[in-house]
């Protein structure tokens, strides 16, 4: 069976189709044919053109690894320039302000929660903790000058007066830091501060009333002192 | 073709280890420069290629996948980075890898004295034209379909066919012309 030259070729490269393939190789003059052209392009493949030094792939390395490094460099700066010029975009640039300031708003509500929990549980507590310590210095002082009659009645109701506004103050915000014997303890505070801050005339003019008004106090100077001396303990409310 | 190199040294150079990069240069240095040889059949330019395959492999290496072979992917790249040189070289010279009439150079019997005839088969690759060149490697070296290497070379199927024939037709009729002489 004689062959074309093209046929040889689509054969000995494959892309004759299998049935045609297996029809031509039936034929010895074809195989004769393809071996012969094997061999040929076997003894062309075979050529090597180019020697290169064995230690090629070390020269090489050396001519790239500069131009390697600058290149990683290089696509690190067109990712951050590329992002620069996507939000130049005009129509993504509204999008871009809206993210940011999506992104600053989760921050702070993020941040704002946080804060808020550290301020209930520590921060807050200690706060409060010192200033119902100078307030509770602050009755201290004056609880005593009204046990000791140091002022005179107008003096001591003003004092109270002004000393009432701020138990109350600290009354509420210490029952809402669960400071319960704190709360307690201002609670029964706001009940002489405010007969002082009443004047209460009619039991400032029997003895037994002023004995027993003063027997209260002593029992709340007391207690104020010793509820002074456990906060500063603890440093906290209790 | 050289055994491939190991995974780890891929996966260590896809993240970012310049030391594993460089052992897949130092592996397949001299295979892609003698495919570029081959390809264009200039030492230098061979070398730039093989340069180039490189730089281009490291910023595609994120990209490959362990479905194929890497010495067949980064063959791929050699191939296309060859192909743009010459096309770029053939610019240059306002010659085209595209003109499918170019006239045919077969040497043919009794006009050897016509060809400067070269002192070894080694030499028979520099007979072809850049396209005959790029068609015969990519469809004997490389494996590549005629569809495929048309595809690559902008041809027709049917004009890709002929000139992988006609240099076949080249290579074969220089062979001969040697081993006569």
């Amino acid at each position: 069976m004689k062959i074309n030259e093209e046929q040889l070729m689509m054969l000995y490269f494959g892309e004759l189709g299998s049935k045609e393939s297996k029809r031509l190789l039936r034929s010895p003059e074809v195989c004769a044919a393809l071996r012969q052209l094997e061999t040929d392009m076997q003894v062309i493949e075979q050529q090597d053109n180019n020697p290169l030094p064995d230690d090629y792939g070390h020269q090489l390395w050396d001519r790239i690894s500069g131009r390697i490094d600058a290149s990683g460099q290089r696509q690190k700066e067109a990712g951050w320039q590329r992002f620069i010029q996507w939000i130049a975009v005009p129509q993504y640039s509204f999008a871009s302000l809206m993210l940011a300031a999506l992104l600053v708003l989760s921050a702070y509500w993020i941040g704002r929660n946080e804060h808020s929990d550290i301020t209930t549980n520590d921060i807050s507590g200690q706060l409060l903790a010192g200033n119902i310590q100078m307030h509770l210095t602050q009755s201290e002082i004056f609880l005593t000058q009204a046990s000791n009659q140091d002022l005179d009645r107008n003096q001591l109701q003003t004092m109270a007066q002004r000393l009432l506004v701020s138990n109350r103050i600290f009354k509420r915000a210490a029952a809402n830091h669960e400071g319960q014997h704190t709360a307690l303890l201002l609670s029964n505070l706001e009940q002489i501060l405010l007969e002082y801050a009443n004047g209460a005339p009619s039991e400032s003019t029997t003895l037994p009333a002023m004995q027993d008004k003063s027997n209260r106090g002593h029992d709340m100077l007391f207690q104020v002192k010793s509820m002074k001396q456990q906060m500063a303990k603890d440093e906290n409310i209790i | 073709m050289k055994d491939e190199v190991s995974i780890q040294w891929i996966k260590k150079a896809q993240a970012g280890d310049s030391r594993a990069f460089r052992q897949i240069v130092l592996h397949y240095a001299k295979i892609v420069n003698a495919l570029a040889f081959r390809y264009t059949d200039d030492a230098h330019l061979a070398e730039d290629i093989a340069q180039d395959t490189f730089i281009k492999a490291h910023q595609a290496l994120s990209r490959y996948q362990n479905d194929a072979k890497f010495s067949t992917w980064l063959l791929r790249i050699t191939t296309n980075t060859s192909i743009d040189y010459i096309r770029k070289a053939n610019r240059q010279k306002a010659s085209s890898l595209n003109c499918e009439d170019r006239p045919i150079e077969i040497p043919v019997e009794g006009e050897e004295n016509q060809l400067e005839m070269q002192d070894s088969l080694g030499k028979a690759m520099s007979y072809l034209t850049d396209v005959e060149r790029l068609a015969i490697t990519m469809k004997h070296h490389q494996g590549y379909s005629i569809a495929e290497t048309a595809a690559k070379l902008k041809l027709n199927d049917n004009a890709c066919k002929q000139t992988i024939f006609r240099a076949v037709r080249k290579l074969r009729q220089q062979l001969k012309c040697e081993v006569s002489a």
